[in-house]
């Protein structure tokens, strides 16, 4: 594993190789292709990654609706990766996103283990995505996803394949759909992967009390937004109680405010992604980044490094 | 450019049914705005998050620095929408829909059915303020659903506004479809607009089918951000197969567009 390095300002660090402005992501699937945003709101060149929706090698046409209901505090998705293939992504999205200066991540789905090869093999090869995030844990699809995301060796194996065939960062973003998450996590480790990303939607269901059936067309759909913050924080304890920061960690799942952000990082994450908070307040994400510099300044640290993790009492390795 | 703009509320009242009135200053969205397009409306306080996500309403009308809402009242957003006091501040988001009513016709019947009318005032406004024809269909069940009677009044719509109720208790006596054809014979170049609850889209297309004119529809779908990057609010564009957002490649789709079964 690569270590992280402190660079110039209190936010701006480097991992594996790539020079992040802050530790600040935007969530796959939560930001579209950052496109939107771009166009319409704010300089995503603010952002420290984007995170882009799920890629697939082949287009994926997505769920029938209803796609989402809001829950107690939190809402159900069942997208169904819906994206225009890998290929088109490359030549019709990726260089518009590319004329921001941000860091940009693809997130991987393939059906079976070919099709996560190919969409790796392609993004290799593909200028301007700088690292891939490996989604074996989405809920929604009924082939992929969280098959190879629930058995850890079969995990290993894909892993250990994407490993050979690509010479970008690779990380893997783990379910919580499992028991233990340290059975996947130590997986990815020993095949090698360069970052963990905790955690993905957990499997849901909400029923219309009228029409006494399931709201989603899809049934069940996966739980996202504040609800999901303390199983988020405590699986990211579990991973850096074992690997400590030998294994970076990305922290995602119920982040809304830097005071949410700052329990990922003091679990143990090196950096955060931001959700389901961009739906309802599209500038969570910098006022994340805003919340983090003040907390630091405040307590009196140079750098948020000094922060991840510290948590922890206990002495790690 | 969208904008997320904390709105003063100039007024929040009960009209009639389960219909309430909003009137907002937000004079950065208020000068953007334009017809069939919609806000998000965060109908809690920061770091409460239930109801968690923002609730869509079309601009009824624009006034200087002013939008004004009508909303009827199903469950948690809009209850709690419904207990803010003028005075108080509230954040919206908007103005949000990309693809609007087409403005290449030369004649216009706009059609609504309940508060699905608040989807077409602002663009009734637009016709008359440049001076293109039109006619207005404004129905609902009752005359207590009549929520924007005084509004049509107060801007001098009575003589282009035609209004139907189930019951007869006011106006012409029947469904928005009784008379459709009646409007649209012998008018050239014309279209619907067509903005209401699903089964009244629906009898709407199905009626003027034999007579091959275009008939666009400003659709609601479940939306988590009203501005693209969810993809949750799909409608599936049967010419294209692909699903489409309502929140970006609408909210106005052409009704063989789509599948009038899916929504
Ligand atoms: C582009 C767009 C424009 C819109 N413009 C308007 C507008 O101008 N005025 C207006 O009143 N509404 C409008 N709507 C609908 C409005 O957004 C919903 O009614 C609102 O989000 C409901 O929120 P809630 O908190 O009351 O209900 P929720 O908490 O979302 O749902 C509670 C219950 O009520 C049911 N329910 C929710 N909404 C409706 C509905 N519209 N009809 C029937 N049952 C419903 C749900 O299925 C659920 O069972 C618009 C929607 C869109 C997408
Ligand atoms: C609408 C929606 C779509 C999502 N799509 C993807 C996806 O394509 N790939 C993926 O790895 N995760 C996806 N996720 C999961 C998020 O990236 C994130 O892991 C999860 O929502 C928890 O974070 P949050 O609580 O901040 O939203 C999606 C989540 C939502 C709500
Ligand atoms: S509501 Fe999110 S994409 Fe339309």
């Amino acid at each position: 594993m690569k270590q992280v390095k402190n660079l110039d300002t209190s936010l701006s660090f480097e991992l594996f190789g790539i020079k992040f402005k802050n530790p600040v992501w935007t969530a796959s699937g939560c930001f579209s292709y950052g496109l939107e945003v771009a166009e319409n709101l704010y300089d995503i060149s603010k952002l420290g990654a984007v995170v882009v929706k799920g890629l697939s090698y082949k287009p994926r046409a997505g769920n029938p609706p209803q796609r989402i209901v809001e829950t107690p505090c939190g809402m159900l998705n069942s997208i169904g990766l819906q994206n225009p293939g890998v290929e088109y992504f490359a030549k019709n999205i990726l260089p518009k996103l590319r004329e921001y200066d941000t860091v940009i991540i693809a997130n991987v789905f393939g059906e079976d283990e070919e099709e996560y090869l190919k969409v790796a093999e392609f993004l290799d090869k593909t200028d301007g995505v700088h690292a891939l995030e490996l989604n074996v844990s989405c809920p929604n699809v009924k082939k992929g996803g969280i098959a190879f995301g629930s058995d850890p060796d079969t995990l290993y194996s894909l892993v250990s394949k994407l490993k050979q065939i690509t010479s970008k960062p690779l990380l893997v973003k783990l379910s919580p759909n499992i028991t233990n998450i340290l059975d996947t996590a130590t997986a990815c480790v020993e095949a090698k992967a360069d970052g963990l990303v905790l955690i993905n939607t957990l499997l849901g269901m909400a029923i219309d009390v009228e029409k006494e059936e399931p709201i989603l067309a899809m049934k069940t759909g996966g739980l996202s937004g504040p609800a999901i913050l303390p199983i988020a924080v405590r699986m990211i304890y579990q991973v850096y109680e074992k690997y400590g920061a030998s294994v970076p960690i990305i922290g995602v799942g119920g982040i809304t405010t830097a005071e949410d952000a700052l329990q990922h990082i003091l679990a143990g994450a090196v950096a955060v992604q931001i959700g389901t908070a961009n739906f309802y307040d599209p500038y969570a994400p910098l006022k994340v980044i805003e919340g983090l510099e003040k907390h630091l300044e405040r307590k009196g640290y140079k750098h948020f490094l000094e922060v991840v993790g510290k948590a922890h009492k206990l002495k790690l390795k | 450019m969208y904008i997320d703009e904390k709105a003063k509320i100039l007024e929040n009242k009960h009209i009639s049914g389960k219909t309430w009135l909003l009137r907002l200053e937000a004079p950065k969205i208020a000068s953007t705005v334009k017809p069939a397009q919609f806000v998000m409306i965060k109908a809690t306080e920061d770091f409460q998050y239930d109801p968690l996500l923002r609730r869509a309403f079309a601009v009824a009308d624009v006034k200087d620095k002013e939008l004004l809402i009508f909303y009827d009242v199903y469950g948690k957003g809009t209850k709690s929408i419904t207990t803010k006091k003028a005075g108080e501040e509230i954040y919206i988001l908007g103005a949000l829909g990309k693809k609007l009513f087409p403005e290449n016709y030369d004649y216009y019947l706009l059609v609504g059915g309940g508060i699905g009318f608040a989807g077409l005032s602002l663009f009734m406004k637009y016709l008359k303020n440049i001076g293109k024809p039109f006619k207005a269909i404004y129905g609902v069940r009752r005359k207590e659903q009549l929520s924007m009677l005084d509004w049509i009044k107060e801007n001098g719509f009575e003589n282009d506004v035609i209004i139907y109720t189930e019951d007869g208790s006011f106006g012409e006596k029947g469904l928005v479809t009784k008379d459709l054809k009646k409007f649209i014979i012998g008018k050239k170049n014309i279209s619907l607009a067509v903005c209401g609850p699903k089964k009244m889209m629906k009898a709407v297309v199905e009626e003027v089918k034999d007579l091959k004119i275009p008939v666009y529809l400003s659709l609601e779908s479940k939306m988590a951000c009203g501005f693209g990057i969810c993809i949750g609010c799909v409608i599936k564009n049967i010419k294209e197969n692909t699903y489409q957002r309502v929140c970006y490649e609408g909210p106005v789709f052409n009704a063989e567009e789509i599948n009038i079964e899916d929504f």
